[in-house]
């Protein structure tokens, strides 16, 4: 059973987090939303600016909270790829200095793999083989779950990912940053039957189309020019709400079909949600539905561990230690990486 | 006990310290440019040897202005091994520190020394201006360093009021980490205790503009 200081600084969040094998210590995030919201996006050397000011503090009190010692804890863990370099840079040269003069392991972790193991933390009972659906503002991906470092993506966005595209239409809602709460919270009020708009499939060379790949920038771009016409037509209040409905509800139901299809297909009987979008109202209903229905289990790790933070790092780090990985003080941080290259951290 | 002094403005990573007790010092450069990530702390434990991170008493850093990722790196290295070992951390200016490096390496006794201008490029045609006059053990800053177009910056020397002598630094500003434990070195001296969370990097330009 290991214990592990783990960092998480890939995008917008400045985590830091203590975690005992799937037993998560503590879990400190300062989140740089409201400095990001006045620009209407992460802007990255804003974000690699907070990160170095906040995460002194964070890992402070990360430790505090767990109530451990340097003597306590078996190895240090930093986010090193993917994400905006510059933050995750942050984050992996503080790392390794901690690894460094406390003489402790140091270990680089995919940040999708941390979204995996986020579902261990409030079901540590989990094993795989399962399938993990992420959805968030960077990435969009049905990735079958192997074993601790075996990975294989199934299905991914082709463009846009989810979170990105409930940012965007929000902006052109003019509702603000980040997207996905505001849209959520309307969607409620609205009618999500009123406005029909297209799900995103990926059509084939051949025919057809892919059942699991999705596409949601051509979404956005039909709410686009369905506010256009609404605006040509002299409507005036837009039914926000309406629009909001018919935007989550298409989504929601885009990747519920496409999560539900590739389990079955792939005979994987648990399916793990994760990333910031997991947090959403309509996908968590269509899911649950879409899975009583078909006799399928889904998981939704709580809230906190959805969005970035460093426990889902430090559960994942704790399961590589615990196999004997450990990454050199060589490696470097990377802005994209297959999950299939996982392995490749380690010596 | 030692202090040690990290600098990381510039592609190269410097790094130098100071034996309290016997007065000695050394330094050295490594060119590093875009790996300085993967092979400084490999560095920093090599340059270390013989003495443990126990021993060390503080840590001086150059914060900046220079480049923004190499200078963050050196910042997040220092304000962790810092706040760590609770010892103090200074921030020196990468300006002052050229200015203290040009006086140190001197032929002439920092008394016979005109002011030393120090200018740096910065992003977007700009440039980071400042005047030191020399004197010993430490300069002292005449006009505090301050972000220029080139026209002002031209016009603030040729208006200047008594003769001095430029240093328009191009980068290779490793060597000048000898300027930053100096200069540090000074405020241990004075009694100065720097905590660890005050010393950010000094960026000079807003990333949106």
């Amino acid at each position: 059973m290991k214990t592990v200081l783990a960092l998480e600084t890939s995008c917008d969040e400045t985590a830091a987090a203590v975690v005992r094998d799937r037993t998560v210590l503590s879990n400190i995030v300062a989140s740089q939303i409201d400095i990001h919201r006045r620009y209407g996006g992460v802007v990255p050397e804003v974000a690699s600016r907070a990160h170095v000011e906040n995460l002194g503090a964070v890992v402070e009190a990360a430790l505090q909270e767990a109530e451990v010692t340097w003597g306590d804890i078996d190895g240090v863990a930093s986010t090193c790829a993917p994400g905006l370099v510059g933050a995750l840079m942050v984050g992996v040269t503080a790392g390794k200095t901690l690894a460094m003069l406390h003489d402790k392991p140091f270990l680089g972790i995919h940040h999708l793999e941390g979204h995996i193991y986020a579902s261990y933390l409030s079901q540590p009972e989990l094993q795989p083989p399962y399938l993990c659906l992420l959805v968030s503002g960077g990435h969009t991906s049905l990735i079958h779950v192997q074993d601790c470092g075996r990975y294989e993506m199934l299905g991914k966005t082709r463009d846009d990912a989810a979170g990105e595209a409930f940012d965007k239409v929000a902006r052109l809602l003019e509702l603000g940053y980040p997207g996905g709460p505001v849209i959520d919270k309307l969607a409620a009020l609205g009618d999500r039957t009123a406005f029909k708009l297209p799900e995103g499939n990926i059509s084939l060379p051949g025919g057809g189309i892919h059942p699991y790949d999705s596409s949601f920038s051509g979404l956005k771009t039909a709410v686009l020019r369905l506010v256009q016409s609404l605006k040509d037509d002299g409507v005036d209040p837009l039914p926000i709400n309406d629009l909001c409905a018919s935007f989550q509800e298409t989504v929601a139901k885009g990747l519920t079909k496409r999560t539900m299809r590739c389990a079955q297909d792939y005979g994987l009987t648990t399916i793990a949600i994760g990333g910031g979008v997991a947090a959403n109202s309509g996908l968590r209903q269509h899911l649950a539905a879409a899975a009583a229905a078909t006799g399928l289990t889904v998981l939704f790790p709580p809230l906190k561990y959805c969005t970035d933070n460093a426990a889902m790092i430090g559960c994942a780090a704790a399961d590589h230690l615990e196999r004997g990985h450990q990454s050199g003080f060589q490696l470097g941080t990377r802005s994209r990486m297959d999950l299939a290259e996982v392995m490749t951290l380690y010596a | 006990m030692i202090g040690l002094a990290i600098h990381t403005s510039s592609p190269e990573l410097g790094l130098a310290c100071r034996d309290l007790a016997q007065g000695t010092q050394r330094s050295q450069v490594w060119p590093l440019g875009r790996d300085l990530t993967a092979y400084l702390h490999e560095c920093l434990i090599e340059f270390l040897s013989p003495y443990a991170w126990s021993e060390v008493a503080y840590i001086a850093v150059a914060k900046g202005p220079g480049g923004f990722t190499g200078t963050r790196i050196g910042v997040v290295v220092a304000r962790t091994l810092a706040q760590q070992l609770q010892i103090p951390l200074f921030g020196v200016s990468s300006l002052a520190a050229i200015a203290q490096y040009h006086q140190l390496t001197a032929t002439l006794a920092p008394e016979q020394l005109d002011p030393i201008a120090v200018s740096l490029r910065a992003q977007r045609g700009e440039i980071f201006g400042a005047i030191y006059q020399a004197q010993p053990p430490v300069v002292a800053p005449e006009l505090p360093e301050a972000l220029y177009s080139e026209a002002d910056w031209e016009a603030k020397l040729n208006h200047w009021p008594t003769p001095y002598q430029l240093i328009a630094a191009e980068g290779g500003l490793a060597p000048t980490v000898e300027g930053v434990l100096s200069l540090a070195q000074h405020q241990w001296h004075m009694g100065d205790r720097p905590d660890w969370s005050s010393v950010l990097p000094f960026y000079g330009q807003h990333p949106v503009r």
